[in-house]
Order: C-alpha cells, then sequence, then structure tokens
C-alpha cells in the first residue's frame, strides 16, 4: 500500500466560524494506481491534496492519519516532511503560479529540481546532464524556443506554459505519489494529449501512483483506472472509470454527466442541478445533495447514508443502493 | 447590425529576454517573442466569438489588447468604430471588462469578496452582490466577508465573473472562465452568461480549451495558432466542417467517452522567435506542400469561412 488514509478530519477556521471540510475521509491506493477526483466545486479536492501534502494553510486543522509509504505524516514536523516534498510526494497545485518563485526564472528552479533528486538518490548526474536533462523534458512538453524559456520569469509564460513548467518539474522530480490538481486546465487538448500520455508512462514505467483532480470527466475517465466523486466534503460514489463513467448511480453522479455541454445554444437549454450548493455551516441534516435531489425520499432527509460497498470496487452513498 | 470591435492587422511582440546595459554596450540585439502576428479581425456587436487554439499561441495576449491592459506593438484596434488611443481609452475601459485567465492571482488578495464583486459599481451595494453572488452560485453570508485564498479555485473564478458583469459592460473579455468549474455549474454560468447577453446585447470574447463550450455558447469561432488566426467563420461551420489543418486536429483530439486512448501530436513545435518561413503549422501537417514550406499563406473564403491555408487556393 503506497497511500493510506483513515479518519482524516480538515476543518478551516474562519471570519463565520469553523467550517469542518473532511469527515472521516478514507482511501487507500496502491503503487501504481491512478485515480481521478472529480466532483463540486467547493467540495474539499484541493483541500485533501493540501492534507496529503501536508501543505495547507495555518488556518486548517488536520487531524486523524496519512500513511504514505509506510509513514504517517500528519504528526510530522516540517523537516521531516520536507524530506518527503518532491521525490516522495508531489503536488501539482490547481493555481501553478502558487507553485513558482516569482521572482528566479523557471529553468533556475527546474534545476533545482532535478538538483534535489539527483542528491537524495545518489545519481551522480553533474550540472551539465541535469541541464539537459530539464531541456529535454521542456522539449516534450512541448514548450517552444526552451533555452530561451528557461530565462523567463513565471509572469512571462502562458497559462498553458506556466502549467507545463510544473508538470516538468513533476517529471523531473518523478515522486512515488503524485497529486495533479487540475493540471491541464490551461492546455489545447491536442498538448494534453501529449501530457497525459506522458503520465500514463510515467506511471507505468516507474509505477508512479497519480491523483488527479479533474472536471474534465472524459480525461478521468482517459487517465484512471478509478473515479471518485466528491460533494460536500463526501465522498458520493467511487468505483471504476468504466463503470462511473457508462453505469453511474448515485443521482449526483448522474446529474454531473448530464450537464456535458455537446450541443449548440439554439438547440437546448444546458442541464444542470437546480438549487444552491451546500454552505459548510450550514449543511442540511440527512443526506447532504438532498435538497437538490430528483430521488429524495423521507429517510434521505433524516439520515445520512453512510459510503457502503457494494460490489467490487463500488462504493456508493445513497439510500437507494442500501 | 453593428461593429462592437475590429482588430487591424494588430502585432504584439514581447523581449524574450532581459537585455541588460551591458549588453547594449556589446551592440546585443533584442530578441522578440511575436506573440501575436498581424492580427485582424471584427466583432458584432451582441455576439459571441469563442476563440481557441494552442496554449501560448496569443489568446490572452489578444484579450488583454482588446481590454486595452497591454498596447500593440503595431496596428490599430477600434472599439465602437473610434481608434483606441489615448484620448477615447477611458470611455472604452468604461465599457469592457476582462474575467482573467488565472484569478487567484489577478484579484487584489486583501479585499474582501463582497468589496471585490462590488468594486465596478463604484458604490457599495449589498443586494445586488447577494443576487450576483447566488447567480454564479455562491452565498453571500457564507464569502460575502472571505478573503480569495480562503475560497476554492472554482469559487474564485465565480467571484471573477460575478465583478466583471456586475456592471453589465458592452464588452467582456473571458478568458478560460470556467476552466475550475463542476459540469454542473459550469452550465448554470454558461446559461446565465446567455440570459444576459441576450438581455443587454452584451458582446462576449470566450477565450476557452474547452471544445464543447465553445460550440455550445459562441455564434463564431477564432481558432488561433502561433501568434496568428487560421480559421474564422460560424460556429456551426466550423465545428461541422472544420477547413484548417491545425482546427482539424484539435477537433479530432477532444477526449471522449468513447475511448481511453489519447493521440499525442507528432511534428516540431514552431518557434514564436525565429519562425519558420512559411506556414506555421507545416512542420506538423499531414498535407504539407512545397509552397508551404516557403510562402506564408494568405486568407482565403472557404464556404463562407475564413482560412490560412494554401490548399484552398490563393486570394
Ligand atoms: N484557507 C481557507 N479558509 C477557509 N475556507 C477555505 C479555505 N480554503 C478552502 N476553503 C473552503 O473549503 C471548501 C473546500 O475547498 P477546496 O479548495 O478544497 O475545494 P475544491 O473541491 O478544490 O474546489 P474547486 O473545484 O473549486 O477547486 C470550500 O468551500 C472553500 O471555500
Ligand atoms: N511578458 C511576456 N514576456 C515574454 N513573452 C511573453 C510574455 N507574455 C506572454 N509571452 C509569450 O507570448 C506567447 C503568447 O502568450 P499568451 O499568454 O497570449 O498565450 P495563450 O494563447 O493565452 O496561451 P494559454 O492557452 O497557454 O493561456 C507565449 O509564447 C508566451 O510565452
Ligand atoms: S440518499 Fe436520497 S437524497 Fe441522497 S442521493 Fe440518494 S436518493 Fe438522493
Ligand atoms: S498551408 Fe500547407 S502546411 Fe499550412 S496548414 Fe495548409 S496545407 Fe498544411
Ligand atoms: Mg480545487
Ligand atoms: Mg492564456
Amino acid at each position: 500500500m503506497l497511500l493510506e488514509i483513515k479518519n482524516l478530519n480538515v476543518s478551516y477556521k474562519t471570519v463565520n466560524g469553523i467550517a469542518n471540510v473532511l469527515n472521516n475521509f478514507e482511501l487507500s491506493m496502491d503503487a501504481g494506481d491512478i485515480i481521478s477526483i472529480v466532483g463540486e466545486s467547493g467540495s474539499g479536492k484541493s483541500t485533501l491534496g493540501g492534507a496529503i501534502t501536508k501543505l495547507l494553510p495555518p488556518s486548517a486543522i488536520e487531524t486523524g492519519s496519512v500513511i504514505v509509504d509506510g509513514k504517517d505524516i500528519v504528526p510530522m514536523s516540517e523537516s521531516e516532511i520536507t524530506n518527503m516534498r518532491g521525490t516522495t510526494i508531489f503536488m501539482i497545485f490547481q493555481n501553478p503560479l502558487n507553485s513558482l518563485n516569482p521572482v528566479k526564472t523557471v529553468g533556475y528552479q527546474l534545476m533545482e529540481a532535478a538538483r534535489i533528486r539527483n542528491d537524495r538518490l545518489n545519481e551522480n548526474m553533474n550540472d551539465s546532464a541535469l541541464q539537459k536533462l530539464v531541456i529535454d523534458t521542456l522539449k516534450e512538453m512541448r514548450l517552444p524556443d526552451p533555452e530561451k524559456i528557461m530565462n523567463r520569469y513565471p509572469h512571462e509564460l502562458s497559462g498553458g506554459q506556466v502549467q507545463r513548467i510544473v508538470i516538468s518539474m513533476a517529471l523531473i522530480l518523478r515522486p512515488k505519489l503524485l497529486i495533479a490538481d487540475e493540471p491541464t486546465t490551461a492546455l489545447d487538448v491536442t498538448i494534453q494529449a501529449q501530457v497525459i500520455n506522458l503520465l500514463k508512462k510515467l506511471n507505468s514505467d516507474y509505477k508512479m501512483s497519480i491523483i488527479f483532480i479533474t472536471h474534465d470527466l472524459s480525461l478521468a475517465y482517459s487517465i484512471s483506472n478509478r473515479i471518485m466523486v466528491m460533494y460536500a466534503g463526501r465522498v458520493m460514489e467511487l468505483n471504476d472509470s468504466e463503470e462511473i463513467i457508462k453505469n453511474p448511480k448515485h443521482p449526483y453522479t448522474i446529474a454531473l454527466l448530464l450537464s456535458v455541454p455537446t450541443k449548440y445554444k439554439d438547440e437546448a437549454r444546458l442541464y444542470y442541478i437546480s438549487g444552491s450548493p451546500p454552505s459548510f455551516f450550514n449543511l442540511p441534516k440527512g443526506c447532504k445533495f438532498s435538497p437538490r435531489c430528483e430521488k429524495v425520499f423521507e429517510k434521505c432527509r433524516e439520515m445520512e447514508p453512510d459510503l457502503i460497498v457494494s460490489k467490487g470496487n463500488s462504493r456508493i452513498r445513497c439510500w437507494l443502493y442500501e | 447590425m453593428s461593429d462592437i470591435l475590429t482588430l487591424e492587422n494588430v502585432k504584439k511582440y514581447y523581449l524574450a529576454e532581459k537585455i541588460q546595459i551591458l549588453d547594449r554596450l556589446f551592440g546585443k540585439k533584442p530578441i522578440y517573442v511575436k506573440a501575436l502576428d498581424n492580427v485582424s479581425i471584427t466583432v458584432e456587436k451582441g455576439t459571441i466569438l469563442a476563440v481557441v487554439g494552442e496554449s501560448g499561441s496569443g489568446k490572452t495576449t489578444m484579450g488583454k489588447l482588446i481590454s486595452t491592459i497591454e498596447n500593440p506593438t503595431d496596428g490599430k484596434i477600434y472599439f465602437e468604430n473610434k481608434e483606441v488611443s489615448k484620448k477615447t481609452l477611458i470611455d472604452v475601459r468604461k465599457k469592457t471588462s476582462m474575467v482573467f485567465q488565472n484569478p487567484a492571482v489577478s484579484v487584489n488578495p486583501r479585499m474582501k469578496i463582497k468589496s471585490l464583486v462590488s468594486e465596478p459599481l463604484g458604490h457599495f451595494d449589498a443586494d445586488q452582490v447577494r443576487a450576483m453572488l447566488k447567480n454564479v452560485g455562491l452565498d453571500y453570508d457564507e464569502i460575502g466577508n472571505k478573503e480569495p485564498k480562503e475560497l476554492s479555485g472554482g469559487q474564485v473564478q465565480r467571484v471573477a465573473i460575478a465583478r466583471a458583469i456586475i456592471k453589465k459592460p458592452e464588452l467582456i473579455v473571458l478568458d478560460e472562465p470556467t476552466s475550475a468549474l463542476d459540469e454542473s455549474i459550469q452550465a448554470q454560468i454558461l446559461n446565465l452568461l446567455i440570459d444576459l447577453q441576450k438581455e443587454y446585447n452584451l458582446t462576449y470574447i470566450f477565450i476557452t480549451h474547452n471544445i464543447g463550450v465553445a460550440k455550445y455558447i459562441s455564434d463564431k469561432i477564432a481558432v488561433v495558432y502561433a501568434g496568428k488566426i487560421v480559421e474564422y467563420g460560424d460556429t456551426k461551420r466550423v465545428i461541422e466542417n472544420p477547413k484548417h489543418p491545425y482546427t482539424q486536429l484539435l477537433l479530432s483530439s477532444v477526449p471522449s467517452f468513447e475511448t481511453k486512448d489519447l493521440k499525442s501530436p507528432t511534428g516540431g513545435v514552431p518557434s514564436l522567435i525565429n519562425l519558420p518561413p512559411g506556414c506555421r503549422f507545416s512542420g506538423r501537417c499531414p498535407f504539407v506542400m512545397d509552397i508551404c514550406r516557403s510562402q506564408e499563406p494568405g486568407f482565403v473564403d472557404s464556404d463562407g469561412v475564413k482560412v490560412l491555408c494554401w490548399l484552398y487556393g490563393s486570394s
């Protein structure tokens, strides 16, 4: 087992009080697994990534256990976790500019990543070999004029170019567990295909495990063996990608799939889930999706369903499948 | 119908490297990234133009020029048929707004959400802010007093949208406005944008990598590759019968539920500093001919769509 999360709770202190985002969250992954996380904006996907890398803001309270590569990171000191960041776990942030230092050139920062890997794993490469590794990686990312891009600062690149710099960093560091938080939102579909194929290759060559957070359901389908659907800080459904896409069970998953735009605007208005997204300060009793669910019945409003194991890899949180 | 915006041979060159004083002493010449190269386009008032294309091809640059955040290196921009100049700038800015690709770094991090959204109004109006936030699926009581860093990626993006539309400016540039939203919120926002556009006869420049979204929301599509618009026309025509080989590649690379395999692109990446002599796509084009490698194609009309490609003859 590469990752085992048990009883994970994360709350944020805010001006309005404490918001309890993740509740008794559980997840296990073997080396070589790729899991996609999709779901509601604001449901806690990035919070989960931050919890696994211990990079949550100071206002967050994290309890429970997150065992990565045999070690529980929750009680770790900053210096202990620093030794694991990069080569054991690495996170590509949703906002890639957050991962980069604005006053250092991207080349400087990529070389630093290459040296960290080289030092920790005693790979004995000299600077010119590392430089070549970095440039080759940028070429693989299809960046134009890679030598010149090395001398630029992050704000002098396009949105998708910054994203590719951070992905390059992940490719150079080659962590055991990569958390990629919407890593391709600024890439056109042709370059996105290149990036996804490179990640799949790292996964098959080195058993790199990936948590892939995305809003693009077809992309989730393409990259991962399992998909996890989140709503209001809860896992609503977790199953093989094939099943989630071809045979969705949870009413929220079904609604999400119905909202994907496929037509022209003069043909139909887009379907979306009516009602308001939940607020962590005022979560409904019972099932958190109940105020917006088309299948809601009495029991749903009274008691929250557990995440039950139905068959095989399938997990679902809904009274319809009790 | 009247035109709201025209770009005429617009260029934007950025310095590829900082030139230091010492470099100048030794006669080092500045080299440029040709982010946008001779782009011309006209946008009709009350329509939605989708801009799609390669990452790094100049889409954001185009948006920044249109909303006057940056100045063109060369060429002219007309807003409501008047040339954008120092004299008309204030008027243009009053009537335009932009949702930035990276909302988390483009909004003032110290401002509370409620102030950010009401700022364009010039005065604070809690009811209007509350209504606007509700429209984008956010709760005033929950997030009004928060700062941007206390929100999720998609929540900040929605705040940026609310801020850009609260005053219903005539022209709105939306740079990847739904990239961090789940499919349901995205659908809700696209419906909202279309409603507002119809009600107030607004014009949108909608930059996106999501082909499904571009197809749904736009009346016209411009496809950009390496600093040039390579195809431009009615959305339906372009989607159903893409002409330019790059557009064809783009549309056929959209991930789907049919297959898990994605096709990696082949061929070289054109330099934006030393541009290839002929067509910029020639290094990757499956239909490349001799002329493509030596001469740049000009726009030709093909079934009502404008295409920059030798396959469709010359103008
Ligand atoms: N620093 C913070 N302080 C207070 N609340 C926060 C903070 N960061 C996030 N939140 C809240 O926690 C919830 C979960 O946020 P998170 O960023 O994990 O969502 P997400 O699933 O990644 O959403 P998105 O898809 O929009 O990126 C949101 O409601 C958000 O407002
Ligand atoms: N300040 C700058 N200095 C130098 N080069 C720049 C600067 N800003 C942008 N560029 C370059 O100009 C080109 C166009 O950038 P732009 O941001 O317009 O691309 P884009 O089409 O929006 O891409 P994406 O889809 O990745 O956001 C890129 O190659 C980029 O590296
Ligand atoms: S438990 Fe009830 S309300 Fe919740 S998703 Fe299932 S049917 Fe809908
Ligand atoms: S001009 Fe030639 S190389 Fe360029 S897209 Fe057309 S056929 Fe291909
Ligand atoms: Mg997020
Ligand atoms: Mg951009």
